[in-house]
């Protein structure tokens, strides 16, 4: 079923297809949040607080259903970020890393520890990558990775060109490529590992 | 003649934005080109880990989320 149908029968009383959409697009509204804010607490806190306003919004029609729901919640999750990542400028908290998977005892029946691991170290990596970048080339990997949109339809949201949006993620992905060769070379080099 | 592929097409190419036509032509262009192809393979690898990195909620945020979902149908 579509998003636009589920949302319509949320609309209507039907709960069952909110939790739907919760289920579908939960992550990806995470990861946006995650690659904007420090900590993963937060990033949780503010997961909930983009889905109690995406919830008050579909109850009062204030979603016109014209464009892709998912890029209008992950709208709303990089507003309430980019607000809360400039308080925390001027107020800032003590930075607490993500909290390892490792000790989630939901994911060991599916993966080794082993496994989860080694997918922590490399998404935490990516994700500091990431928010390393310029912040218009981390709007365009967010939104092209993970809201779904068209390099045209980012062009549109950001009010540039088509040409700059695509130079904007080129550079991107060199810069991140760049980043992660070095701290592959780094976590390689011999002097750090001396035999 | 093969068409030379720009900086920004390369990109389109990369994330299937670019028609089928394009598409046959820079492979072509790639077979011919030994930087092309490797470049568009290192955009290729770092698009394909930025697929995958992803975050998962806690339970506990989802069952919160719905229940305000449901208090709220209840309490309109």
């Amino acid at each position: 079923m579509s998003d636009a149908e589920l949302v319509s029968q949320y609309v209507k009383g039907s709960e069952g297809a909110f939790a739907v959409l919760l289920k579908r697009h939960k992550s990806k509204v995470l990861t946006t949040i995650f690659l904007i804010v420090k900590d993963r607490d937060h990033a949780e806190d503010l997961l909930q607080d983009t889905f109690f306003k995406v919830i008050r919004k579909l109850k009062a029609g204030e979603y016109n259903n014209e464009g892709k729901f998912v890029q209008w919640v992950c709208r709303i999750a990089r507003n309430m970020a980019i607000d809360s990542f400039r308080k925390d400028k001027r107020y800032p908290h003590h930075d607490i890393d993500e909290v390892p998977r490792v000790f989630n005892s939901m994911d060991f029946s599916e993966e080794s520890m082993e496994s989860i691991k080694i997918k922590d170290d490399t998404h935490a990596l990516l994700r500091r990558t990431i928010q390393a970048l310029p912040e218009v080339q981390r709007e365009v990997v967010m939104m092209r990775h993970y809201a779904d949109m068209s390099f045209q339809e980012i062009a549109e949201e950001t009010g540039v060109s088509i040409n700059t949006a695509l130079g904007r993620m080129r550079y991107a992905l060199i810069n991140l490529r760049k980043q992660l060769q070095n701290e592959h070379n780094l976590a390689y080099d011999k002097n750090n590992y001396p035999q | 003649m093969i068409k030379t592929t720009t900086p920004n097409e390369v990109i389109l190419n990369v994330y299937n934005e670019t028609s089928e036509k394009s598409q046959r032509s820079f492979h072509t262009e790639c077979i011919l080109n030994a930087l092309l192809s490797e470049e568009r393979d290192e955009f290729e690898d770092i698009k394909q880990a930025l697929d995958q990195l992803s975050f998962q909620p806690r339970q506990k945020r989802i069952e919160n989320i719905l229940n305000y979902s449901a208090g709220f149908m209840h309490s309109h």
